[in-house]
């Protein structure tokens, strides 16, 4: 298998003799104030130091990773409504706050003299803009591929965890989730042919294989309800109809209330979905249709604590 | 002015009859098309609770938009303009993402009242700076229209992305009938019960619609009759809004449409606006049932395709001689 503290002490090594052999040529202050560390982005590779003392992070799922592993070095994270409940100690004042998602403050940034930004999913078009504002300081990319949704979140996760010298930690964390995905694979088969909605305003979207919640499928093993009704690839989600529900007749329903993970008391996922229709359907009648934790599953994309909580849903739904 | 149909056709009451009863026939058969679409199989409690409702909100939301278009067209005196290119549905969903900021617990005919108080000074903000133009020229008031409601979606739609309520907003404003069942379009008869007092107030709108001085000199109150006319387009705006969601260019294609055929008479047109405004979405509401089956496409994105080819035919056709 791969050993990445090897790994990280060779790009550690290697990097340092680069930047040594490079020195005086290369004025960046990363090489000036130390140590370095390659890591592999989702735009390529990137020189970053080792160990920061100041980032700022844009991307919920990688906040979400850094405090898993107790990294204490983020000193900047977006705030503006959509901080995750259980990461709300970053919306304090201890934090600045360093614009939101999709716009960064760059006049906030500065204060937190950053040795390294990163974005990520929602943020990750703000990239450039990042790059050219903070010269010197690099910016890492560290978007989520949801075609494949758990290998992307772990990779990301070990490079993360390179950087602050956690490799063990994480390996550790990712074999145990490993392992439960393994169980719940097994629990899945045979379980029956399951189908995520998400609400919103009143109105239902449905999300099959290839779409940003298709590690159900993928990845977790449930059977997908909507292939033999569309295509299986609904990669965005589709606008439903309730007959659409009614006829998929899915075993299992998953239900992302997109009201209730950006905060607002709309109506209820609930309330939209108990209606004549839907409760004819077997998942309704079996009583296996799940609530799912929305912040997990649509706010924070691909964090370690967040991922625990996709797998433990599903777990308890197959149980 | 633009009030007076460019030609008045003559059309002989006998054939006029015919055609309303074709144009009815029609409706019916376009409703039974749509009650025989779906995704699940037919089945008595599918018609109940799922295609009837549907079908009902199509048709009562049609008729009572594109009657609110010609009210509009009447009271400002211009034949371009339409409840959702002056304001007054931008300023209804204003007023939604307002209740729902500040309340958002609050019951639907709350969400509604507000909407519709919006919708309201919304639209009396038109008018005033209609009024206010130093020269009225045709074009120039629709374009008016437009940019306040530019205006108005530009300060909802900060209010909405500072909250994180953009997609939320989308899924509001885009009309959209996907989400409708049995106990979740019935707001929609108020709409309904407005259109029936503008059938009854058909003849005073037609004279308010000839000006402020022609309607004084014949003794109709001017003011009530705007009051009244503007009152019914904000509050069924609202209540489309709030419960399916913006269906642009209706008020607009049907209304002229229908002046084309039958005058400007709102008496006889009435029925036909409100004819031809169910039939139109019936039509688009099939299209986007059926180009994506199983999916949907919102009815309110078809509307959009049809309608703005169709204003831009309209404001093309009439240029040179529009006044």
């Amino acid at each position: 298998m791969r050993t990445p503290k090897a790994l990280a002490t060779v790009a550690v090594t290697s990097a340092l003799a680069l930047s040594l052999a490079a020195c005086g040529s290369d004025d960046s202050d990363a090489a000036d104030s130390g140590p370095t560390v390659t890591v592999t982005d989702s735009r390529g590779q990137e020189e970053v130091p080792l160990n920061p003392d100041s980032v700022v992070v844009f991307d919920m799922g990688v906040l979400d990773t850094l405090d898993t592993l107790g990294v204490d070095a983020v000193t900047g994270v977006a705030k503006g409504g959509a901080t995750p409940s259980y990461l709300d100690k970053y919306a304090g004042d201890d934090y600045v706050g360093v614009g939101d998602l999709f716009e960064p403050d760059l006049e906030a940034i500065p204060r937190t003299e950053p040795d390294l930004i990163i974005v990520g999913g929602r943020s990750s078009e703000m990239h450039d803009t990042l790059e050219d504002a903070f010269d010197g300081v690099p910016v890492l990319d560290m978007s989520v591929d949801e075609s494949s949704y758990f290998e992307s979140a772990r990779a990301n996760a070990r490079e993360l965890a390179k950087i602050f010298e956690k490799s063990d930690e994480v390996d550790e964390i990712i074999a145990g989730q490993e392992k439960r995905v393994e169980a719940v694979r097994e629990q899945a088969d045979g379980a029956g042919r399951g189908l995520v909605l998400l609400t919103s305003g009143g109105e239902v979207t449905a999300y099959s294989v290839g779409s940003r919640f298709g590690f159900l499928h993928e990845d977790l093993g449930v059977e997908a309800a909507t292939g033999e009704l569309g295509d299986q690839e609904t990669r965005h989600g589709e606008a439903i109809s309730f007959e659409f529900v009614k006829k998929t007749d899915p075993d299992l329903l998953y239900v992302v209330d997109r009201d209730a993970a950006i905060g607002e008391e709309g109506k209820s996922a609930e309330e939209i979905l108990d209606n004549a229709l839907v409760r004819g359907t077997k998942a309704w009648k079996q009583e296996k249709v799940t609530y799912v934790d929305a912040e997990a599953w649509y706010i924070v994309v691909g964090g370690l604590t967040s991922m625990d909580t996709l797998i433990d849903e599903v777990e308890q739904s197959l149980s | 002015m633009t009030t007076t149909a460019p030609v008045a056709p003559t059309t002989p009451p006998a054939l006029r009859a015919v055609g309303m009863v074709g144009g009815v026939v029609g409706l019916v058969v376009l409703a039974a098309i749509s009650l025989s679409i779906g995704v699940a199989d037919l089945s008595w409690e599918i018609v109940s609770s799922s295609r009837l409702p549907r079908t009902l909100a199509l048709v009562l939301s049609g008729a009572a938009l594109a009657v609110c278009g010609l009210l509009l067209q009447l009271l400002v005196r211009n034949r371009f303009v339409e409840p959702s290119t002056v304001g007054t549905t931008e300023a209804a969903g204003l007023g939604l993402v307002v209740v729902t900021l500040l309340a958002p617990g609050a019951p639907l005919l709350a969400k509604m009242g507000t909407a519709a108080l919006f919708a309201l000074v919304g639209t009396w903000l038109f008018l005033a700076v209609v009024r206010m133009m130093p020269v009225q020229e045709t074009i120039l008031v629709p374009l008016v229209g437009l940019m306040l409601g530019g205006v108005i979606a530009a300060a909802t739609t900060f209010l909405a992305f500072h909250n994180d309520l953009l997609q939320t907003l989308n899924s509001w404003m885009t009309g959209d009938f996907s989400g409708i069942l049995r106990g979740r379009y019935e707001l929609l008869w108020v709409a309904a019960v407005l259109v029936a007092i503008a059938f009854f107030a058909a003849d005073r709108f037609t004279v308010a619609g000839m000006g402020e001085t022609f309607s004084t000199n014949v003794g109709l109150d001017h003011r009530k009759v705007m009051a009244v006319g503007l009152g019914i387009i904000s509050v069924v705006s609202a209540v489309v809004v709030v419960t399916v969601g913006m269906i642009p260019f209706l008020g607009l294609v049907v209304p002229n449409v229908v002046s084309a055929l039958v005058g400007d008479n709102a008496r006889r047109g009435l029925p036909w606006v409100a004819i031809l405004g169910s039939g139109l979405v019936l039509v688009c509401d099939i299209v986007g049932r059926l180009v994506r089956h199983p999916y949907e496409i919102p009815v309110g994105t078809v509307m959009g395709v049809l309608g703005a080819a169709f204003f831009l035919y309209l404001l093309l056709r009439r240029s040179p001689d529009a006044s």
